[in-house]
């Protein structure tokens, strides 16, 4: 699955176009203690979080994640924004809790991260 | 703990200089002063504020009731949940002759609806420094949170757990502080820490803050 149809699968919002939007998403991830993903994130990974800290986004990029997803309709601020847009980052954002993202990812068949 | 004690402890300890810096209240900080002044201990006064992203941010202030005012703010913006003392404890303000006078309503260990920085810059517009507390301390310490320190200018004053490992990189070109991060009287720290001050008051510690 890649990142425009991911949209449409969690009823997204683009806040933001990636470089390519049919990237292909290599695996599913929910977290939101930023340190956490740092040490496992991992490249095409389709990252869940509710923190819209800058920092979301300059780790997504630092790990070559495919996308961020913002859930339950939680937007970048001014200054997050304005990065994702100078990174060409794919966000994200759903209406749906991380819960239900993740179910919906998993359902259709998107991996969870490699040990 | 009451102000009290915590004053009068820090009195045996032969410190010089104590901050004061209550969870999202900033009610007990009178008392704390009046202990300070009884004492003969300097108070700073402080308040340990919670951001959105759970990071715990310590702010200073020159003057007792700017701080009041300011955790008042901080208070109003707490979430209206109710503590339950059976699992929290009991946010008790203590008032004249180390009486309970009152309980915070409101459960102190959540987060107020701004973000770290917003808070920063908050604090810095009240007058106040925003310190980032225990910034190596798991989830509510910044680098747990945030994963890295945002770069400076911003926050050039860090506290950092003495007791953890922190990365050098997370604190280049910053001002380390160390404190006890007492929540029980006997983790209240010896003397072991010092700031280059001209004298040991809380006037000049904020002073050198606020410089930074």
């Amino acid at each position: 699955m890649n990142i425009q149809e991911l949209a449409v699968l969690l009823n997204a919002t683009i806040a933001q176009e990636g470089e390519d939007m049919t990237m292909p998403v290599s695996c599913g991830y929910v977290c939101d203690l930023l340190s956490w993903v740092l040490a496992h994130g991992q490249k095409g990974m389709a990252w869940t979080t509710v923190q819209t800290h800058v920092n979301v986004v300059a780790i997504a990029v630092l790990m070559e994640m495919a996308c961020v997803i913002l859930s339950e309709g939680n937007q970048l601020d001014m200054a997050s924004l304005a990065k994702a847009r100078e990174e060409k980052l794919a966000v994200l954002v759903t209406a749906k809790t991380s819960y239900e993202v993740c179910g919906l990812m998993m359902r259709a068949g998107i991996a969870p991260p490699q040990a | 703990m009451t102000p009290w004690n915590i004053v009068g402890m820090a009195k045996v300890k032969g410190l010089d200089v104590i901050a004061l810096t209550d969870h999202n209240c900033a009610r007990n900080l009178p008392q704390a002063m009046l202990a300070g002044r009884a004492y003969g201990v300097q108070v700073l006064a402080g308040i340990e504020i919670t951001a959105k992203e759970d990071v715990h941010l310590l702010a200073y202030f020159a003057d007792t009731e700017a701080a009041v005012a300011f955790g008042e703010e901080v208070y109003t913006r707490l979430p209206d949940i109710t503590n339950r003392a059976d699992l929290f404890g009991n946010q008790i303000i203590i008032g004249d002759d180390d009486e309970p006078v009152g309980l915070a309503q409101k459960l102190l260990l959540n987060a107020i609806d701004l973000s770290a920085d917003e808070i920063d810059a908050w604090v810095c517009a009240a007058g106040g420094v925003c310190v980032p507390a225990h910034i190596n301390r798991g989830a509510n310490g910044m680098i747990g949170a945030l994963g890295l320190m945002p770069p400076l200018p911003r926050f050039p004053v860090v506290e950092v757990c003495q007791q953890l490992n922190c990365s050098p990189d997370a604190v280049k070109g910053r001002l380390i502080l160390h404190a006890s991060d007492a929540h029980q009287l006997a983790d209240i720290a010896e003397q072991g820490f010092s700031l280059d001050v001209p004298a040991p008051t809380a006037k000049h510690v904020f002073d050198y803050l606020k410089q930074r």
